[in-house]
Protein backbone atom coordinates (compact mmCIF):
# COMPACT_ATOMS: atom_id res chain seq x y z
CA UNK A 1 0.00 0.00 0.00
CA UNK A 2 2.82 2.41 0.78
CA UNK A 3 2.67 5.45 2.99
CA UNK A 4 -0.36 7.65 2.35
CA UNK A 5 -0.74 11.16 3.77
CA UNK A 6 -3.63 13.54 3.29
CA UNK A 7 -3.25 17.25 3.92
CA UNK A 8 -6.65 18.77 4.56
CA UNK A 9 -9.01 21.13 6.24
CA UNK A 10 -11.73 19.91 8.60
CA UNK A 11 -14.62 21.55 6.82
CA UNK A 12 -13.63 21.38 3.18
CA UNK A 13 -15.89 19.38 0.84
CA UNK A 14 -12.92 19.01 -1.51
CA UNK A 15 -10.94 17.30 1.23
CA UNK A 16 -13.89 15.08 2.07
CA UNK A 17 -14.09 13.84 -1.51
CA UNK A 18 -10.66 12.33 -0.92
CA UNK A 19 -11.45 11.04 2.57
CA UNK A 20 -14.52 9.25 1.22
CA UNK A 21 -12.53 7.69 -1.63
CA UNK A 22 -9.82 6.46 0.74
CA UNK A 23 -12.41 5.04 3.14
CA UNK A 24 -14.39 3.37 0.35
CA UNK A 25 -11.27 1.55 -0.72
CA UNK A 26 -10.09 0.76 2.80
CA UNK A 27 -6.83 2.65 2.36
CA UNK A 28 -4.97 3.51 5.54
CA UNK A 29 -3.70 7.05 5.67
CA UNK A 30 -2.34 9.69 7.96
CA UNK A 31 -4.39 12.87 8.10
CA UNK A 32 -2.69 16.22 8.58
CA UNK A 33 -4.87 19.23 9.41
CA UNK A 34 -3.61 22.40 7.77
CA UNK A 35 -4.03 25.90 9.10
CA UNK A 36 -4.55 27.92 5.93
CA UNK A 37 -3.34 31.11 7.59
CA UNK A 38 -0.12 29.32 8.44
CA UNK A 39 0.52 26.67 5.81
CA UNK A 40 2.99 23.95 6.57
CA UNK A 41 6.30 23.77 4.72
CA UNK A 42 5.38 20.35 3.45
CA UNK A 43 2.13 21.61 1.92
CA UNK A 44 3.94 24.45 0.16
CA UNK A 45 6.54 22.01 -1.09
CA UNK A 46 3.91 19.52 -2.27
CA UNK A 47 1.58 22.03 -3.92
CA UNK A 48 3.68 25.04 -4.91
CA UNK A 49 1.37 25.99 -7.78
CA UNK A 50 -1.87 26.41 -5.83
CA UNK A 51 -0.79 26.07 -2.17
CA UNK A 52 -4.16 24.50 -1.41
CA UNK A 53 -5.66 21.43 0.19
CA UNK A 54 -6.35 18.63 -0.38
CA UNK A 55 -2.96 17.20 -1.24
CA UNK A 56 -2.31 13.48 -1.21
CA UNK A 57 1.23 12.22 -0.75
CA UNK A 58 1.81 8.59 -1.69
CA UNK A 59 5.29 7.44 -0.67
CA UNK A 60 6.36 11.05 -0.76
CA UNK A 61 4.93 11.72 -4.25
CA UNK A 62 2.45 14.60 -4.05
CA UNK A 63 -0.81 14.83 -5.96
CA UNK A 64 -2.91 17.99 -5.83
CA UNK A 65 -6.54 18.83 -6.83
CA UNK A 66 -9.29 16.65 -5.47
CA UNK A 67 -10.58 15.24 -8.77
CA UNK A 68 -7.04 14.46 -9.94
CA UNK A 69 -6.43 12.76 -6.59
CA UNK A 70 -9.63 10.71 -6.94
CA UNK A 71 -8.57 9.38 -10.34
CA UNK A 72 -5.10 8.60 -8.99
CA UNK A 73 -6.60 6.71 -6.06
CA UNK A 74 -8.93 4.81 -8.40
CA UNK A 75 -6.08 3.80 -10.72
CA UNK A 76 -3.73 2.83 -7.91
CA UNK A 77 -6.24 0.92 -5.73
CA UNK A 78 -8.78 -0.62 -8.11
CA UNK A 79 -11.07 -2.22 -5.46
CA UNK A 80 -14.50 -0.61 -5.16
CA UNK A 81 -13.99 1.39 -8.35
CA UNK A 82 -15.01 5.03 -8.59
CA UNK A 83 -15.22 4.89 -12.36
CA UNK A 84 -16.89 2.26 -14.56
CA UNK A 85 -15.01 0.36 -17.26
CA UNK A 86 -17.09 1.63 -20.17
CA UNK A 87 -15.46 4.63 -21.90
CA UNK A 88 -18.72 6.49 -22.49
CA UNK A 89 -19.81 6.10 -18.88
CA UNK A 90 -16.39 7.22 -17.71
CA UNK A 91 -16.72 10.31 -19.88
CA UNK A 92 -20.16 11.02 -18.40
CA UNK A 93 -18.83 10.63 -14.85
CA UNK A 94 -15.94 12.99 -15.58
CA UNK A 95 -18.31 15.44 -17.23
CA UNK A 96 -20.52 15.70 -14.15
CA UNK A 97 -17.56 15.80 -11.77
CA UNK A 98 -16.14 18.71 -13.77
CA UNK A 99 -19.56 20.37 -13.83
CA UNK A 100 -19.76 20.17 -10.04
CA UNK A 101 -16.28 21.65 -9.84
CA UNK A 102 -16.82 24.47 -12.31
CA UNK A 103 -20.18 25.55 -10.92
CA UNK A 104 -19.25 25.52 -7.24
CA UNK A 105 -18.50 29.25 -7.14
CA UNK A 106 -22.12 30.33 -7.46
CA UNK A 107 -22.89 28.53 -4.18
CA UNK A 108 -20.02 30.30 -2.47
CA UNK A 109 -21.26 33.65 -3.77
CA UNK A 110 -24.78 32.78 -2.65
CA UNK A 111 -23.43 32.18 0.83
CA UNK A 112 -21.19 35.22 0.98
CA UNK A 113 -23.54 37.87 -0.28
CA UNK A 114 -26.84 39.56 0.26
CA UNK A 115 -29.33 41.66 -1.68
CA UNK A 116 -29.00 41.86 -5.44
CA UNK A 117 -25.71 40.00 -5.61
CA UNK A 118 -27.17 37.11 -3.66
CA UNK A 119 -30.31 37.04 -5.77
CA UNK A 120 -28.15 36.77 -8.90
CA UNK A 121 -26.13 33.95 -7.31
CA UNK A 122 -29.31 32.21 -6.20
CA UNK A 123 -30.58 32.18 -9.77
CA UNK A 124 -27.25 30.80 -11.01
CA UNK A 125 -27.32 28.06 -8.38
CA UNK A 126 -30.85 27.10 -9.40
CA UNK A 127 -29.80 27.04 -13.05
CA UNK A 128 -26.92 24.74 -12.18
CA UNK A 129 -29.17 22.45 -10.14
CA UNK A 130 -31.71 22.43 -12.97
CA UNK A 131 -29.04 21.10 -15.36
CA UNK A 132 -28.24 18.24 -13.01
CA UNK A 133 -31.92 17.49 -12.45
CA UNK A 134 -32.69 17.40 -16.17
CA UNK A 135 -29.57 15.85 -17.67
CA UNK A 136 -27.77 14.08 -14.82
CA UNK A 137 -29.45 10.75 -15.57
CA UNK A 138 -30.69 10.40 -11.99
CA UNK A 139 -34.15 9.31 -13.12
CA UNK A 140 -32.63 6.01 -14.21
CA UNK A 141 -30.30 5.29 -11.34
CA UNK A 142 -29.78 5.76 -7.64
CA UNK A 143 -26.40 7.45 -7.97
CA UNK A 144 -24.38 9.06 -10.77
CA UNK A 145 -22.23 5.96 -10.46
CA UNK A 146 -25.21 3.58 -10.78
CA UNK A 147 -25.98 1.36 -7.79
CA UNK A 148 -22.96 2.54 -5.87
CA UNK A 149 -21.40 5.99 -5.49
CA UNK A 150 -18.64 6.99 -7.87
CA UNK A 151 -16.53 9.91 -8.97
CA UNK A 152 -19.39 12.23 -9.85
CA UNK A 153 -21.28 11.47 -6.63
CA UNK A 154 -18.22 12.37 -4.57
CA UNK A 155 -17.78 15.54 -6.60
CA UNK A 156 -21.34 16.57 -5.72
CA UNK A 157 -20.77 15.82 -2.04
CA UNK A 158 -20.83 19.54 -1.34
CA UNK A 159 -24.40 19.71 -2.57
CA UNK A 160 -25.39 16.70 -0.49
CA UNK A 161 -23.82 17.70 2.78
CA UNK A 162 -22.73 21.33 2.82
CA UNK A 163 -25.60 22.98 0.99
CA UNK A 164 -28.04 22.14 3.79
CA UNK A 165 -25.87 23.98 6.29
CA UNK A 166 -25.64 27.03 3.99
CA UNK A 167 -29.39 26.97 3.41
CA UNK A 168 -30.02 26.93 7.17
CA UNK A 169 -27.72 29.87 7.78
CA UNK A 170 -28.86 31.99 4.85
CA UNK A 171 -32.49 31.07 5.45
CA UNK A 172 -33.16 30.22 1.80
CA UNK A 173 -33.81 26.72 0.48
CA UNK A 174 -32.40 25.92 -2.95
CA UNK A 175 -33.22 22.22 -3.24
CA UNK A 176 -36.69 21.05 -2.30
CA UNK A 177 -38.48 17.78 -2.96
CA UNK A 178 -41.09 19.34 -5.21
CA UNK A 179 -38.69 21.53 -7.23
CA UNK A 180 -35.82 19.07 -7.67
CA UNK A 181 -37.25 15.59 -6.96
CA UNK A 182 -34.37 13.61 -8.49
CA UNK A 183 -31.66 15.66 -6.81
CA UNK A 184 -33.55 15.59 -3.53
CA UNK A 185 -33.73 11.78 -3.68
CA UNK A 186 -30.05 11.58 -4.63
CA UNK A 187 -29.07 13.76 -1.65
CA UNK A 188 -31.06 11.51 0.66
CA UNK A 189 -29.52 8.32 -0.80
CA UNK A 190 -26.01 9.75 -0.75
CA UNK A 191 -26.33 10.64 2.92
CA UNK A 192 -27.44 7.08 3.72
CA UNK A 193 -24.21 5.55 2.41
CA UNK A 194 -22.18 4.22 5.36
CA UNK A 195 -18.85 5.75 4.38
CA UNK A 196 -20.48 9.14 3.93
CA UNK A 197 -22.54 9.00 7.12
CA UNK A 198 -19.51 8.03 9.17
CA UNK A 199 -17.23 10.64 7.64
CA UNK A 200 -18.63 14.12 7.82
CA UNK A 201 -17.55 17.24 9.68
CA UNK A 202 -19.48 17.87 12.86
CA UNK A 203 -22.66 19.66 11.77
CA UNK A 204 -22.95 21.83 14.86
CA UNK A 205 -19.34 22.88 14.53
CA UNK A 206 -19.94 23.70 10.87
CA UNK A 207 -23.06 25.72 11.63
CA UNK A 208 -21.23 27.80 14.22
CA UNK A 209 -18.19 28.31 11.99
CA UNK A 210 -20.08 29.20 8.82
CA UNK A 211 -22.56 31.43 10.62
CA UNK A 212 -19.71 33.48 12.04
CA UNK A 213 -17.98 33.46 8.67
CA UNK A 214 -21.05 34.83 6.91
CA UNK A 215 -21.49 37.55 9.54
CA UNK A 216 -17.91 38.67 9.05
CA UNK A 217 -18.20 38.61 5.26
CA UNK A 218 -21.43 40.60 5.22
CA UNK A 219 -20.08 43.13 7.71
CA UNK A 220 -17.02 43.78 5.60
CA UNK A 221 -18.89 43.90 2.27
CA UNK B 1 -15.73 -1.47 -32.86
CA UNK B 2 -18.38 -4.17 -32.59
CA UNK B 3 -17.93 -7.78 -33.60
CA UNK B 4 -20.62 -10.35 -34.12
CA UNK B 5 -20.90 -13.00 -31.44
CA UNK B 6 -20.49 -15.90 -33.83
CA UNK B 7 -16.76 -16.27 -34.26
CA UNK B 8 -17.22 -19.30 -36.51
CA UNK B 9 -18.31 -17.07 -39.33
CA UNK B 10 -16.28 -14.31 -40.88
CA UNK B 11 -16.31 -11.66 -38.20
CA UNK B 12 -18.35 -8.71 -39.26
CA UNK B 13 -16.68 -5.59 -37.99
CA UNK B 14 -19.00 -2.68 -37.63
CA UNK B 15 -17.21 0.58 -37.05
CA UNK B 16 -19.34 3.19 -35.38
CA UNK B 17 -19.22 6.47 -37.24
CA UNK B 18 -17.19 9.25 -35.65
CA UNK B 19 -18.31 12.84 -35.97
CA UNK B 20 -16.69 15.90 -34.46
CA UNK B 21 -18.65 19.11 -34.02
CA UNK B 22 -16.26 22.01 -33.81
CA UNK B 23 -15.30 25.51 -34.69
CA UNK B 24 -12.32 26.15 -36.96
CA UNK B 25 -10.69 28.74 -34.68
CA UNK B 26 -11.33 26.92 -31.43
CA UNK B 27 -8.21 25.49 -29.82
CA UNK B 28 -10.44 23.08 -27.89
CA UNK B 29 -11.66 21.72 -31.22
CA UNK B 30 -8.07 21.44 -32.47
CA UNK B 31 -7.24 19.25 -29.49
CA UNK B 32 -9.87 16.70 -30.46
CA UNK B 33 -8.95 16.83 -34.16
CA UNK B 34 -5.28 16.31 -33.35
CA UNK B 35 -5.93 13.34 -31.08
CA UNK B 36 -8.12 11.63 -33.69
CA UNK B 37 -5.44 12.24 -36.33
CA UNK B 38 -2.69 10.86 -34.11
CA UNK B 39 -4.71 7.69 -33.66
CA UNK B 40 -5.57 7.39 -37.32
CA UNK B 41 -9.29 7.55 -36.59
CA UNK B 42 -11.42 8.56 -39.54
CA UNK B 43 -14.01 11.12 -38.66
CA UNK B 44 -16.47 13.51 -40.19
CA UNK B 45 -15.93 17.11 -39.17
CA UNK B 46 -18.94 19.38 -38.76
CA UNK B 47 -18.26 23.10 -38.58
CA UNK B 48 -20.56 24.87 -36.15
CA UNK B 49 -21.55 28.46 -36.56
CA UNK B 50 -21.39 29.60 -32.97
CA UNK B 51 -23.92 32.37 -33.41
CA UNK B 52 -26.32 29.89 -34.98
CA UNK B 53 -25.79 26.54 -33.31
CA UNK B 54 -27.16 23.44 -34.96
CA UNK B 55 -29.99 21.49 -33.32
CA UNK B 56 -27.61 18.53 -33.23
CA UNK B 57 -25.07 20.41 -31.13
CA UNK B 58 -27.76 21.54 -28.71
CA UNK B 59 -29.01 17.96 -28.49
CA UNK B 60 -25.60 16.45 -27.83
CA UNK B 61 -24.36 19.11 -25.43
CA UNK B 62 -27.44 20.57 -23.80
CA UNK B 63 -25.61 21.55 -20.62
CA UNK B 64 -22.94 23.82 -22.12
CA UNK B 65 -24.06 24.09 -25.76
CA UNK B 66 -20.39 24.35 -26.77
CA UNK B 67 -17.90 22.80 -29.14
CA UNK B 68 -16.16 20.46 -29.42
CA UNK B 69 -18.53 17.52 -29.13
CA UNK B 70 -17.48 14.07 -30.22
CA UNK B 71 -20.18 11.76 -31.51
CA UNK B 72 -19.16 8.11 -31.64
CA UNK B 73 -22.06 6.09 -32.95
CA UNK B 74 -24.82 7.39 -30.69
CA UNK B 75 -22.50 8.30 -27.83
CA UNK B 76 -21.88 11.99 -27.31
CA UNK B 77 -18.87 13.27 -25.38
CA UNK B 78 -18.31 16.92 -24.47
CA UNK B 79 -15.42 18.92 -22.94
CA UNK B 80 -12.10 18.66 -24.74
CA UNK B 81 -10.00 17.08 -21.95
CA UNK B 82 -12.72 14.52 -21.37
CA UNK B 83 -12.94 13.86 -25.12
CA UNK B 84 -9.17 13.28 -25.24
CA UNK B 85 -9.41 10.66 -22.51
CA UNK B 86 -12.39 9.02 -24.21
CA UNK B 87 -10.41 8.86 -27.46
CA UNK B 88 -7.43 7.33 -25.67
CA UNK B 89 -9.58 4.72 -23.95
CA UNK B 90 -11.50 3.79 -27.09
CA UNK B 91 -8.67 3.62 -29.64
CA UNK B 92 -5.63 2.05 -28.06
CA UNK B 93 -3.00 2.67 -30.77
CA UNK B 94 -0.55 5.51 -30.15
CA UNK B 95 -1.56 6.15 -26.54
CA UNK B 96 -1.68 9.79 -25.50
CA UNK B 97 -1.82 9.12 -21.77
CA UNK B 98 0.99 7.34 -19.89
CA UNK B 99 0.46 4.00 -18.13
CA UNK B 100 1.82 5.15 -14.81
CA UNK B 101 -0.94 6.56 -12.51
CA UNK B 102 1.36 9.16 -10.98
CA UNK B 103 2.38 10.52 -14.33
CA UNK B 104 -1.28 10.48 -15.42
CA UNK B 105 -2.12 12.60 -12.36
CA UNK B 106 0.49 15.16 -13.41
CA UNK B 107 -0.85 15.21 -16.96
CA UNK B 108 -4.33 15.91 -15.58
CA UNK B 109 -3.08 18.50 -13.08
CA UNK B 110 -1.22 20.51 -15.71
CA UNK B 111 -4.09 20.16 -18.19
CA UNK B 112 -6.35 21.79 -15.60
CA UNK B 113 -3.69 24.45 -15.08
CA UNK B 114 -3.75 25.18 -18.80
CA UNK B 115 -7.54 25.58 -18.83
CA UNK B 116 -8.23 27.07 -15.41
CA UNK B 117 -5.25 29.37 -15.02
CA UNK B 118 -3.06 29.94 -18.09
CA UNK B 119 -5.84 30.12 -20.67
CA UNK B 120 -8.02 32.61 -18.77
CA UNK B 121 -5.01 34.86 -18.04
CA UNK B 122 -4.25 35.02 -21.77
CA UNK B 123 -7.91 35.70 -22.50
CA UNK B 124 -7.88 38.58 -20.03
CA UNK B 125 -4.96 40.23 -21.82
CA UNK B 126 -6.97 40.07 -24.99
CA UNK B 127 -10.10 41.55 -23.48
CA UNK B 128 -8.57 44.37 -21.45
CA UNK B 129 -6.67 47.59 -21.89
CA UNK B 130 -4.47 49.91 -19.86
CA UNK B 131 -3.67 49.00 -16.27
CA UNK B 132 -5.90 45.96 -16.27
CA UNK B 133 -4.08 44.61 -19.30
CA UNK B 134 -0.69 45.26 -17.70
CA UNK B 135 -1.73 43.20 -14.69
CA UNK B 136 -3.05 40.45 -16.97
CA UNK B 137 0.27 40.32 -18.85
CA UNK B 138 2.07 39.88 -15.53
CA UNK B 139 -0.24 37.01 -14.68
CA UNK B 140 0.49 35.28 -17.99
CA UNK B 141 4.18 35.59 -17.30
CA UNK B 142 3.76 34.24 -13.77
CA UNK B 143 1.87 31.25 -15.18
CA UNK B 144 4.48 30.59 -17.85
CA UNK B 145 7.15 30.84 -15.16
CA UNK B 146 5.43 28.03 -13.25
CA UNK B 147 5.30 25.93 -16.39
CA UNK B 148 8.92 26.64 -17.28
CA UNK B 149 9.96 25.67 -13.75
CA UNK B 150 8.11 22.38 -14.05
CA UNK B 151 9.84 21.68 -17.34
CA UNK B 152 13.19 22.58 -15.82
CA UNK B 153 12.99 20.76 -12.48
CA UNK B 154 9.84 18.67 -12.40
CA UNK B 155 8.81 15.18 -13.44
CA UNK B 156 8.93 15.99 -17.16
CA UNK B 157 12.40 17.51 -17.14
CA UNK B 158 14.71 16.50 -19.94
CA UNK B 159 11.88 15.34 -22.17
CA UNK B 160 11.33 16.55 -25.68
CA UNK B 161 7.59 16.43 -25.15
CA UNK B 162 5.54 15.95 -21.99
CA UNK B 163 4.55 12.62 -23.51
CA UNK B 164 8.19 11.62 -23.98
CA UNK B 165 9.44 11.15 -27.54
CA UNK B 166 5.96 11.46 -28.90
CA UNK B 167 3.33 14.05 -28.08
CA UNK B 168 0.79 13.10 -25.44
CA UNK B 169 -2.35 14.58 -23.93
CA UNK B 170 -0.57 17.37 -22.07
CA UNK B 171 1.29 18.42 -25.21
CA UNK B 172 -2.03 18.47 -27.05
CA UNK B 173 -3.75 20.50 -24.33
CA UNK B 174 -0.98 23.07 -23.93
CA UNK B 175 0.04 23.09 -27.54
CA UNK B 176 -3.41 23.72 -28.92
CA UNK B 177 -3.84 27.18 -27.55
CA UNK B 178 -0.24 28.32 -27.21
CA UNK B 179 -0.31 29.71 -30.74
CA UNK B 180 -2.73 32.33 -29.39
CA UNK B 181 0.19 33.83 -27.48
CA UNK B 182 1.85 35.00 -30.70
CA UNK B 183 -1.41 35.95 -32.38
CA UNK B 184 -2.57 38.02 -29.41
CA UNK B 185 0.78 39.74 -29.06
CA UNK B 186 0.31 41.01 -32.56
CA UNK B 187 -3.36 41.90 -32.20
CA UNK B 188 -3.36 43.38 -28.72
CA UNK B 189 -0.03 45.05 -29.32
CA UNK B 190 1.55 43.81 -26.11
CA UNK B 191 4.62 41.74 -25.48
CA UNK B 192 3.20 38.66 -23.76
CA UNK B 193 6.23 36.48 -23.65
CA UNK B 194 9.58 38.15 -23.08
CA UNK B 195 12.03 36.53 -25.48
CA UNK B 196 14.63 34.40 -23.80
CA UNK B 197 12.57 34.17 -20.62
CA UNK B 198 11.07 30.74 -21.20
CA UNK B 199 13.60 28.78 -23.28
CA UNK B 200 12.21 25.32 -22.52
CA UNK B 201 8.66 26.40 -23.22
CA UNK B 202 9.78 27.93 -26.52
CA UNK B 203 11.73 24.93 -27.71
CA UNK B 204 8.93 22.55 -26.68
CA UNK B 205 6.38 24.63 -28.57
CA UNK B 206 8.56 24.81 -31.64
CA UNK B 207 8.99 21.02 -31.66
CA UNK B 208 5.25 20.56 -31.12
CA UNK B 209 4.34 22.82 -34.03
CA UNK B 210 6.75 20.92 -36.30
CA UNK B 211 4.86 17.66 -35.87
CA UNK B 212 3.10 16.77 -39.16
CA UNK B 213 -0.27 16.07 -37.51
CA UNK B 214 -0.09 19.41 -35.70
CA UNK B 215 0.71 21.23 -38.94
CA UNK B 216 -2.34 19.60 -40.50
CA UNK B 217 -4.56 20.66 -37.62
CA UNK B 218 -3.70 24.22 -36.64
CA UNK B 219 -5.07 26.80 -39.07
CA UNK B 220 -2.57 29.12 -40.78
CA UNK B 221 -1.42 32.05 -38.63
CA UNK B 222 -2.73 34.72 -40.98
CA UNK B 223 -6.24 33.24 -40.74
CA UNK B 224 -6.00 33.17 -36.94
CA UNK B 225 -4.70 36.75 -36.99
CA UNK B 226 -7.61 37.99 -39.06
CA UNK B 227 -10.05 36.21 -36.79
CA UNK B 228 -8.47 37.60 -33.62
CA UNK B 229 -8.36 41.10 -35.09
CA UNK B 230 -12.06 41.04 -35.89
CA UNK B 231 -12.99 39.84 -32.41
CA UNK B 232 -10.66 42.32 -30.76
CA UNK B 233 -12.15 45.23 -32.60
CA UNK B 234 -15.64 44.24 -31.55
CA UNK B 235 -14.52 43.87 -27.92
CA UNK B 236 -12.91 47.26 -27.80
CA UNK B 237 -15.92 48.93 -29.39
CA UNK B 238 -18.67 47.17 -27.53
CA UNK B 239 -17.26 46.20 -24.13
CA UNK B 240 -19.42 43.67 -22.23
CA UNK B 241 -21.60 42.52 -25.05
CA UNK B 242 -18.64 41.69 -27.21
CA UNK B 243 -16.95 39.96 -24.30
CA UNK B 244 -19.90 37.62 -24.05
CA UNK B 245 -19.72 37.02 -27.78
CA UNK B 246 -16.01 36.31 -27.66
CA UNK B 247 -16.55 33.91 -24.81
CA UNK B 248 -19.24 32.10 -26.74
CA UNK B 249 -16.86 31.71 -29.65
CA UNK B 250 -13.90 30.61 -27.60
CA UNK B 251 -15.32 28.01 -25.25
Amino acid sequence: MGEVKLFGLWLSPYVYRVIWALKLKGIEYEYIEEDLSNKSELLLKYNPVHKKVPVLAHDGKPIAESLVILEYIDETWPENPLLPKDAEQRAAARFWAKFAEDKATCFMTFFRSSGEEQEKARKECLEMLRMVEEYGGLEEKKFFGGDTIGLADLAFGGVACWLGVMEDIVGVKLVEAHTFPRLYAWIHNFNQVGVIKENLPDREKMLVFFKRRREILLASA
Amino acid sequence: MMQSDNHQQESFVCVDQVKLFGSWASSYTHRAQLALKLKGVEFEYVEEELTNKSPQLLLYNPVYKKVPVLLHGDKAVAESVIILQYIDETWSENPILPDNPYERSLVRFWSHFADDQLGPSVGLVFRSTGEQQKAAVEQVNDNLKLLEKEMEEGYFKGRRFFGGDKIGMLDIVLGCGSYWLWVLEEVAGVKLVESGRFPRFHSWLRDFEEQPEVKETIPPTDKLLDYAKSIHLVILLNGDQAQAQAQAENP
